[in-house]
C-alpha cells in the first residue's frame, strides 16, 4: 500500500488506538479501579467514591495533558521540519525549549510569585527569542540559508543559551529551581493545567492546518512553492507563530519533553507520505499516543513512584534518533 | 591519638554536636556560604567552608586559610581524606542517624568532654521518655507524616532524617505507605490519595521552585482529601534543616515543634524549654 493512499483509515485506526490507550490510562494506577468505575464516573459521579475521584480529578486531566503535550510537540515538529526542510528540526534544536527555560528562570529571579499565565507568557517570549536567534544565525551566514547551516546554528544557539542558563543557575544559586523546571513531569497536574494548555494547542493546530497546503509546496522547495503561487514569507511567519503557540504552553507546564517533536513526524511520514494536512493530523494523534503511553509507563515502572515524563520520552527517543541516522541516510544539503 | 587538645577545629560535619558540647569550631561546612539555618547564630564567628554540591568535597583553599589543628569529616572519599590529612589531623566518622548517641560520646571522649556528653544524653533521654508519654496520650495511634517538598517532588520520610525521631525515638505511628517503603516514599498526586496521615508536618525547601509546588498542591483537589488536611492538623515548618539532621540540637528543636503542635500544654514541653535555655547559657 502506497503511503498516503488510505490515510483516513490510518488516521481512524490510530484514533481508536488512542481512545483504547486512554481507557487503559484511566484504569491503571495505585487506586483500585474496576472497568465499571470508568463508566459510572461519567454518568453517576460521586465525590465520596475514591475510584471516581481518582479517575475524574487525577487520571483524566493527566491523560488529557499528556495527549495535548504530545500532540502539540509532534505538530510543532512537523511544521519546523517542513519550514526548514531539515529532518532533525525540533523544539530543542530550533532553540525553543532552551530559550523558554532561560527566560522562565530569569522570570523566577525577578518575580518570586510567578503565576502560571506569566510563566506561559515568559515561555512564549523565550521560545520566540531562541527561535529568532537560530533563524537569524542560519540566514546571516555567508552563502545563504541551507538546512545544514540551520542544524549547526540550532546546535550552537541551543548550547550558548543552555550555557547562559547554567551560568544564571550558578550565579544565583538556583539549582533547586532548575530542578523544578528542567525535569519534564506532569505528575501533579489537574484540570487547571488542561485549560491552560488547551487554547494554545487548539489555536496552534488550526493555524497549522490553515497553512498545511502551503507547507506541502514549501517542503518541495522554495522555488517550486513560489512557482505555484504560495506566499513563502507569510507561510513562514504563520508557521513560526503556530510552533510558538504549540511549544510555549507545553514547556511552561511540563518542562522540556524531549524527542516527541523530532521522532513522530518521521513515523507519520512513513505512514501517510508528505502531504502536510494528513501529516499534521496523524502526527497529532501519534504524538498524543506516544506521550500518553510514556506517561503510563512512567507511572507503573516503579511501584507507586514515578519516572519523569521527559526522561521516559528520552529513553524511547534517543535510540530512535540513532536508528534514524543509521537506517535512513539524512540529506541536510539544500535541494536544487 | 591527638598529641594535644585541639583548639582550632574545622567541622566539615558534626557542628551541631560540637556546639552541643560547648565547642565553637573556627570553620564549618556551608552551602553557598550559608550554615544550616538553625545553627547560623551560633556559628556567626566561624568561617564557612563551601562543599561542592554537598558531596563532601570542601573548598580546600578556604580550609588552609583557617589553619585548623583538627578536621572532622563524614562520608568522604579516600582521596579527599589524603588531601585533608595534609592540612591537619583528620577524623572521619559515620553520619548515619542510628549511631548518633555513640558519635556524641566518641566526640566527647576525643575532645575531653566525655562527662558533658554523658550528661547531655541523659537529660535528652529523660525528656524524650516524658515526651513519648505525653504524645501517646494526646494522639494515640494517629498516623504522623513528615512531608517534604523539593523541586516538583513530594516525599514522606520513613525511618530516615526527621522520621528517626518521630517513629524510632518517639514511637509515633507512620503513614501506612511507610510499611512497604521503610526509608521513605516519593508521592505522586494519586498516591497522596493513599496518604492516611492524621497529622502532617510540611517542610518546603526554601527556594521558589519548591514554593511553587507547595502552592500548586494547596489548590489541588487531592490535598483536601488527606485526613490531616480535613481535620486542620497540617503544620508548616518555617525552617527545615533541623528536621534533616541527626544532631541533638536539631532533635531538641524538632521535639519542641512537635510538642508545641500536638501537646502544647504538656509538662515535657516546659521541661524541654527550661533545659534548652540552660544548655544555651552554658
Amino acid at each position: 500500500m502506497a503511503p498516503g493512499k488510505h490515510w483516513s483509515r490510518v488516521l481512524l485506526l490510530f484514533c481508536f488506538f488512542h481512545l483504547a490507550l486512554t481507557c487503559v490510562a484511566l484504569s491503571v494506577g495505585p487506586t483500585a479501579v474496576e472497568f465499571n468505575d470508568c463508566l459510572t464516573t461519567f454518568v453517576r459521579y460521586s465525590d465520596d467514591n475514591v475510584s471516581h475521584f481518582a479517575i475524574w480529578h487525577l487520571r483524566l486531566p493527566r491523560a488529557l495533558v499528556a495527549s495535548l503535550i504530545g500532540g502539540s510537540l509532534a505538530v510543532s515538529g512537523v511544521i519546523m521540519q517542513g519550514l526548514t526542510r531539515n529532518p532533525l528540526a525540533g523544539p530543542t534544536m530550533m532553540g525553543l525549549s532552551p530559550g523558554a527555560s532561560l527566560v522562565m528562570l530569569i522570570g523566577l529571579i525577578g518575580l518570586p510569585n510567578l503565576s502560571m499565565n506569566t510563566s506561559i507568557l515568559l515561555s512564549f517570549l523565550g521560545a520566540f527569542g531562541g527561535y529568532l536567534t537560530v533563524c537569524f544565525v542560519a540566514y546571516a551566514t555567508p552563502g545563504g540559508f541551507t538546512p545544514t547551516k540551520l542544524a549547526l546554528a540550532g546546535s550552537v544557539v541551543s548550547a550558548v543559551v543552555t550555557g547562559f542558563t547554567h551560568v544564571t543557575t550558578v550565579l544565583f544559586s538556583l539549582h533547586d529551581e532548575m530542578l523544578y523546571w528542567t525535569v519534564g513531569g506532569i505528575a501533579n497536574v489537574s484540570w487547571v493545567q488542561v485549560w491552560q494548555i488547551l487554547p494554545f494547542s487548539l489555536c496552534g493546530l488550526v493555524l497549522a492546518l490553515l497553512i498545511s497546503t502551503g507547507l506541502t509546496s514549501l517542503s518541495i522547495g522554495k522555488e517550486a512553492s513560489i512557482g505555484i503561487g504560495n506566499r513563502v514569507t507569510q507561510i513562514r511567519i504563520l508557521g513560526s507563530l503556530a510552533v510558538l503557540l504549540l511549544t510555549s504552553s507545553v514547556v511552561a507546564v511540563a518542562g522540556p519533553v524531549a524527542f516527541v517533536g523530532l521522532m513522530i513526524p518521521h513515523i507519520a511520514k512513513g505512514l501517510v507520505g508528505a502531504r502536510y494536512t494528513q501529516l499534521i493530523l496523524l502526527s497529532m494523534v501519534l504524538g498524543a499516543s506516544l506521550t500518553l503511553l510514556s506517561d503510563m509507563i512512567s507511572r507503573i515502572l516503579t511501584a507507586g513512584e514515578e519516572v519523569p515524563l521527559g526522561l521516559m520520552t528520552t529513553l524511547v527517543g534517543a535510540p530512535f534518533l540513532v536508528y534514524l541516522v543509521l537506517a535512513r541516510p539524512i540529506t541536510l544539503e539544500a535541494r536544487p | 591519638m591527638l598529641n594535644k587538645a585541639p583548639v582550632r577545629i574545622c567541622a566539615l560535619a558534626f557542628s551541631d554536636e560540637l556546639l552541643a558540647l560547648g565547642i565553637k569550631p573556627i570553620a564549618a561546612a556551608a552551602r553557598n556560604g550559608s550554615f544550616p539555618d538553625y545553627l547560623t547564630k551560633q556559628l556567626q564567628e566561624a568561617t564557612p567552608i563551601n562543599q561542592l554540591l554537598e558531596i563532601a568535597e570542601p573548598d580546600f583553599e578556604s580550609l588552609i586559610d583557617c589553619r585548623p589543628d583538627l578536621i572532622l569529616a563524614a562520608d568522604i572519599t579516600g582521596q579527599t581524606y589524603d588531601r585533608l590529612s595534609m592540612i591537619a589531623p583528620t577524623i572521619v566518622m559515620s553520619s548515619d542517624g542510628e549511631h548518633n548517641r555513640q558519635r556524641m560520646l566518641d566526640l566527647g571522649r576525643l575532645l575531653d568532654r566525655y562527662t558533658q556528653a554523658e550528661t547531655y544524653l541523659k537529660e535528652y533521654d529523660q525528656i524524650l521518655r516524658q515526651a513519648r508519654v505525653d504524645l501517646l496520650s494526646k494522639i494515640g495511634n494517629g498516623r504522623v507524616a513528615f512531608f517534604r517538598i523539593w523541586g516538583k517532588q513530594f516525599y514522606i520520610h520513613g525511618h530516615s532524617r526527621g522520621g528517626i525521631l518521630l517513629y524510632d525515638e518517639l514511637g509515633l505511628t507512620p503513614p501506612s505507605l511507610i510499611e512497604t517503603h521503610e526509608r521513605g516514599y516519593g508521592l505522586s498526586a494519586e498516591s497522596i490519595l493513599q496518604l492516611d496521615a492524621d497529622v502532617v508536618f510540611v517542610a518546603t525547601e526554601s527556594n521558589r521552585g519548591a514554593e511553587q509546588s507547595w502552592r500548586t498542591l494547596l489548590t489541588h483537589p487531592v490535598w483536601q482529601r488527606v485526613p490531616a488536611v480535613k481535620s486542620g492538623n497540617v503544620f508548616v515548618l518555617s525552617e527545615q534543616h533541623h528536621w534533616l539532621r541527626q544532631g541533638f540540637q536539631a532533635k531538641q528543636l524538632m521535639l519542641e515543634e512537635i510538642l508545641s503542635a500536638l501537646a502544647p500544654s504538656c509538662k515535657s514541653l516546659d521541661e524541654l524549654r527550661r533545659l534548652r535555655n540552660a544548655w544555651m547559657d552554658n
